[in-house]
């Protein structure tokens, strides 16, 4: 039996043989500590009905008399709105035959965008997309906030009997559910710490103009400038639902709404005179 | 020519002050050789690193089947990978890469040799399979989100040496040092050590842009040639950088075209062409 044969030394040679294998295996070590450190949001698998339209909206409104109504208004490049989805979908999970829930996407300008959104991030309950001049028109008519995402719940009869600016807890939603249920109305008081995401790639002119106007908005504690260029700050960006393109930009966040995200100092300034 | 590359290629010397980068319209261009997008001097951007970039965007093949210009611009980047490759194979790896530069630089200094492991040398093919194209493309930490660009985030000491410390020194305490960066430093730290013992490691044994053009090297229009005359004396080998006889393979994967063994070849058996 030559030396070749024998198990321990074949073995060794196959390994020297091969050393770019544990040298490669090495090398992804930080693919599993950083991939297994994230975790998205846990959301429907399915699409549920896409209608658009204040028509369609009042038709499914009319076909809900007898039932509490939460609207949930929002849009896809509003974090705090897809971060909350996931809730309100496991509600309207739970309250199938007791409840009608309703997404109104008033700020997607294009069809095609909710589309997109809807390929990667299924949502389960009944979604109404806007054009931009109907959902002006039904922000007449709610006198809704011009910022997202915002709630309101209506009782059987059709009256609001809650709203909520900004993101809630489930712990909200089934108060104010409830609320509809017996008749209460709930006021809810609105948060007003404000902070700024600046989205954009380092260096560049508008991202510092824009980051000069956050500080003046925000003071030195109330942004986050992040370049989507650097990977930590895509992880960043995607965690926390920020739009991934159409950079430079910023979105003005007060408590747990958000403004949509705009180009310039001035529309900043505007957006923040408008959420106050 | 590596210097005048250097030169440049890094014209925003401004950078390595303010800790900025450039972001001007020749950033949408490529250096042909790894060269990080943020360097602070930089005024050109590394095809790895951008191909990463555009791979790991949201929902990339989604786009790409739609026909989105931020997803088909892939082409153009894998066009030009290409057509460095074919026109020369690895030319670019001994003429323009400034890190194939820093390694020569570093094994000026006169140290002791040791031998290098033939082994080794698959493990850039990974790299550039698994790290450079499949992770980016297919893995997503956060459903629906980015993915990252693994080569850059876990390996490149590139973008290490030439970016991530600079601009980490200049930040001021801004950035978070967190695993990834000690990590890279880690590697990178192992890869200076290395190329002061081995000459040219990075390149024999990681570089996923050689890996490329090596593999279309074997093709190329530019390409070496040995003649009948050799005797296998073996000279070449003594000077070659990447460590191969060419004698016994003219059309290597791992030639980068530096034109050393040409010179010292004592019959002139070594030439090189370009194909008609």
């Amino acid at each position: 039996m030559s030396c070749e044969c024998y198990f321990p030394f074949r073995k060794g040679l196959v390994l020297k043989k091969h050393l770019w294998i544990p040298l490669v295996v090495i090398l992804i070590i930080p693919v599993f500590v950083v991939s297994l450190s994230h975790h998205g949001p846990a959301g429907s698998s399915v699409n549920g009905v896409l209608v658009t339209g204040i028509a369609s909206l009042d038709s499914i409104l009319s076909a809900s008399v007898g039932k509490p109504v939460l609207i949930n208004f929002w849009a896809t490049w509003c974090g705090p709105c897809v971060r909350e989805m996931p809730l309100l979908e496991q509600m309207a999970a739970e309250l199938r035959d007791e409840a009608v829930f309703i997404a109104v996407d008033m700020g997607d300008p294009e069809l095609s965008t909710l589309e997109f959104f809807r390929e990667n991030n299924p949502i389960g309950i009944t979604v109404v997309w806007l054009s931009s001049e109907e959902a002006r028109v039904l922000a007449d008519r709610f006198e809704l906030a011009d910022a997202l995402p915002m709630t309101l719940i209506l009782n059987g009869s059709g009256e609001e009997t809650a709203r909520a600016i900004g993101a809630r807890s489930s712990e909200w939603f089934v108060s104010a559910m409830a609320g509809a249920s017996s008749g209460s109305v709930e006021v809810i008081e609105e948060e007003t710490e404000i902070h700024i995401y600046v989205v954009g790639p380092a260096g560049d002119s508008a991202v510092e103009a824009l980051t000069a106007e956050a500080v003046a908005i925000a003071g030195a504690e109330g942004f986050d400038v992040l370049d989507p260029t650097v990977s930590e700050d895509s992880i960043t960006i995607a965690e926390a639902y920020l739009p991934d393109s159409g950079w430079p930009y910023a979105q003005l966040c007060v408590g747990g709404a958000c403004n949509r995200p705009v180009g310039t100092p001035e529309e900043l300034r505007s957006a923040f005179e408008s959420m106050r | 020519m590596q210097l005048a590359t250097l030169l440049a290629t890094n014209l925003h010397l401004t950078g390595w002050v303010d800790g900025s980068i450039y972001t001007g319209a020749s950033k949408a261009a490529m250096i042909p050789g790894l060269h990080c997008y943020s360097c602070p001097s930089s005024v050109l951007a590394c095809p790895a690193g951008t191909l990463q970039s555009i791979l790991a965007t949201p929902n990339f093949w989604g786009m790409l089947a739609a026909g989105r210009a931020d997803a088909v611009i892939v082409l153009g980047v894998v066009g030009f990978i290409a057509l460095v490759g074919l026109l020369a194979g690895r030319f670019a790896c001994g003429w323009f890469c400034p890190f194939g530069l820093l390694q020569e630089l570093l094994y000026k200094i006169p140290l002791p040799r040791i031998s290098f492991q033939e082994s080794l040398r698959p493990a850039k093919y990974a790299m550039l399979f698994l790290l450079v194209f499949a992770l980016p493309a297919f893995l997503r930490p956060v459903a629906g989100g980015s993915g990252d660009p693994w080569f850059c985030k876990a390996v490149c000491p590139a973008g290490t040496i030439l970016a991530g410390w600079p601009l980490v020194a200049a930040s001021d305490g801004v950035f978070q040092l967190g695993f990834l960066f000690w990590w890279k430093s880690a590697v990178a730290v192992l890869i200076l050590l290395w190329a002061m013992v081995v000459e040219r490691p990075f390149c024999r044994t990681l570089c996923p842009l050689g890996a490329a053009w090596g593999i279309l090297g074997k093709v190329s229009v530019f390409r070496m040639h040995v003649s009948d005359a050799c005797v296998s004396c073996g000279k070449c080998a003594t000077v070659c950088p990447m460590g191969i006889e060419i004698y016994k393979t003219p059309a290597s994967a791992e030639c980068i075209r530096c034109g050393r063994c040409e010179k010292v070849c004592p019959v002139n058996a070594i030439s090189h062409s370009v194909k008609g």
